[in-house]
């Protein structure tokens, strides 16, 4: 209850929503950079759907991991922040993995690994990009729920219920 | 007054243990996401040496199965890579990938796959007049065509049986393959003829594009390659491989190393050559991969779904047959067959450069125009 009250508490701030607006317009625009670079065209609708899921999940992530820093200055709130980045774009590289991946292929080159060992890594991302994605999005999910009880503390709601919990005990 | 004051101490002692108590829950949280962040650098690092420890053996360093071969382990962009050997002929028909000749409704048909082309149609492919290249390349160096274009890479010249190559890594699932083959075979007709094609498709997960295949595709076999084609020319080869997995599913392909390893149980030396070639130039990043004489193409030369090139469904050359796609290729007048001539331009000039311009198409202005332009 208390995890719920403190996501309204964050998101019904003007600056957080906003935050959360801004994120996810930037990692849609990034999604959209890297699938036009991979000259990639998204044939499937669950392909979509676990993208906008990624996307949606990895900016209320941002949003949390945000104000976690702004009321703790906590290092866990930094962790969860570039979590948050690295998921969407990471996301978005595997999702726009098809028939040809230019931009994933040329980091896999530059992290030294050659042609065969990049074909390797490269074929299994194609051919389980949804998967990966589901992953994702359920670790995002988790991180969510789990940066929220950090959150709490911060909050008068959040504050209340330890308390409560600590007197009951 | 003093129990006031006793009063006080007391709330204050209280006070005090509460704040250890939730300091103590933030601690723990605290140990908990440090180990969280450390269990996942952890395991990203192990993942990299696990890919790195891969084994390296895929990559034969010498042939010697059919003819004498230059290994390709010491290749450089100026030297030549020398390789003796029978090509592959694939066999004309496929007991377990019959032609399918009911009609079968767009996005989910493979109505006539494997089928060859007649000669009417084949004609199309090996006979399309010069003036078409000539015109497609005009537009493309004024301008007035989009989404074709390349950024080659410099290769090693495949020289087998004394001809240079042109090399094709793709997969009968992909939907730029099925695309880039139809650019790919009027560029070749140029150089020699196709005494065979077949009607082909994109998987039904990437498309169900209408395309050519090379040879017959083992369109239900679960993982394999069709290797070879029924191309003849005096002045390249055509070493041909497509990854062959259902057709009904979704696009899939498999590492080089599973490539070399089908290559190697051909015997075909040329082959086997052509796969240690794409391995050391570190260029490959998905398919349709090829090599033109000295170019290599790391994908497709061009984008050409149709009139208008979408980003999402629907596809317009999904809803294009066999038939259309060759009617409009023998009298191109829009858009969708001029950027197929401009992509098949690309490659000529390309092959041109790579053959010191010994064979007719190398003689069309549009051409030799697209060699100086391009550098090749």
């Amino acid at each position: 209850m208390a995890k719920a009250k403190t996501f309204k508490h964050i998101f019904t701030k003007r600056l957080y929503f906003f935050e959360f607006v801004l994120g996810s317009l930037i990692y849609t625009l990034i999604y959209l950079a890297i699938v036009n670079t991979n000259k990639f065209i998204i044939l499937s609708w669950l392909s979509e759907v676990l993208m906008g899921l990624l996307i949606l999940s990895s900016s209320i992530l941002l949003v949390i991991a945000t104000f976690i820093i702004k009321n703790a200055s906590k290092p866990s709130g930094y962790a969860g922040g570039a979590y948050s980045v690295i998921v969407s774009l990471l996301g978005s590289l595997f999702v726009s993995c098809g028939c040809q991946a230019p931009l994933l292929a040329t980091m896999l080159y530059f992290i030294g690994l050659n042609a065969v060992e990049a074909s390797f890594l490269y074929s299994f991302f194609a051919s389980y990009n949804a998967f990966i994605l589901l992953a994702f999005i359920i670790i995002n999910i988790l991180l969510i729920y789990y940066y929220l009880g950090m959150a709490s503390q911060y909050t008068k709601e959040g504050k209340k219920e330890i308390m409560k919990k600590v007197f009951t005990k | 007054m003093a129990d006031s004051k006793e009063n006080l101490e007391k709330e204050i002692k209280e006070e005090k243990k509460e704040e250890k108590k939730i300091e103590d829950v933030v601690k723990s949280l605290k140990i908990i996401s440090w180990s969280a962040l450390a269990i996942g650098i952890i395991a990203i690092i192990v993942g990299i040496l696990a890919i790195t420890s891969l084994p390296k053996t895929s990559a034969p360093t010498s042939v010697t199965s059919v003819a004498p071969v230059t290994t390709v382990s010491n290749a450089s962009f100026s030297k030549a890579i020398y390789v003796n050997g029978s090509l592959i002929t694939p066999s004309m028909s496929l007991p377990d990938a019959p032609v399918i000749t009911q009609n079968q409704s767009f996005g989910s048909r493979l109505t006539n796959i494997n089928e060859p082309l007649n000669a009417s149609e084949l004609a199309v492919i090996n006979n399309a007049s010069d003036s078409y290249f000539e015109q497609a390349g005009l537009m493309l160096l004024n301008g007035s065509i989009d989404s074709v274009g390349v950024q080659p890479q410099n290769a090693p010249l495949l020289i087998v049986n004394g001809k240079p190559s042109v090399i094709y890594l793709g997969a009968i699932t992909c939907i730029f393959c099925g695309e880039n083959r139809w650019a790919m075979a009027l560029a070749l007709g140029r150089f020699g003829k196709f005494n065979a094609l077949f009607k082909g498709y994109s998987s039904f997960g990437d498309g169900d594009l209408p395309t050519l295949y090379w040879a017959p595709a083992e369109y239900n076999i679960s993982s394999g390659v069709d290797f070879g084609n029924f191309y003849n020319s005096s002045y390249i080869n055509f070493i041909s491989m497509d990854y062959a997995s259902p057709i009904r599913q979704g696009f899939e392909l498999q590492p080089l190393s599973y490539f070399i390893q089908q290559a190697e149980s051909t015997g075909s030396a040329p082959y086997i050559a052509a796969l240690q070639l794409i391995s050391k130039l570190n260029n490959f990043q998905g398919t349709p991969y090829s090599i033109w004489g000295r170019f290599v193409v790391p994908g497709a030369d061009a984008v050409d779904f149709g009139n208008v090139n979408p980003s999402q469904p629907p596809i317009p050359l999904e809803y294009m047959t066999h038939e259309q796609v060759l009617s409009q290729l023998a009298h191109p007048n829009d858009m969708f067959a001029w950027r197929e001539y401009a992509a098949a331009d690309l490659y000529i000039a390309m092959t041109c450069a790579s053959i010191n311009n010994t064979a007719p198409i190398c003689a069309l202005p549009a051409i030799q125009k697209i060699e100086s332009v391009n550098g090749y």
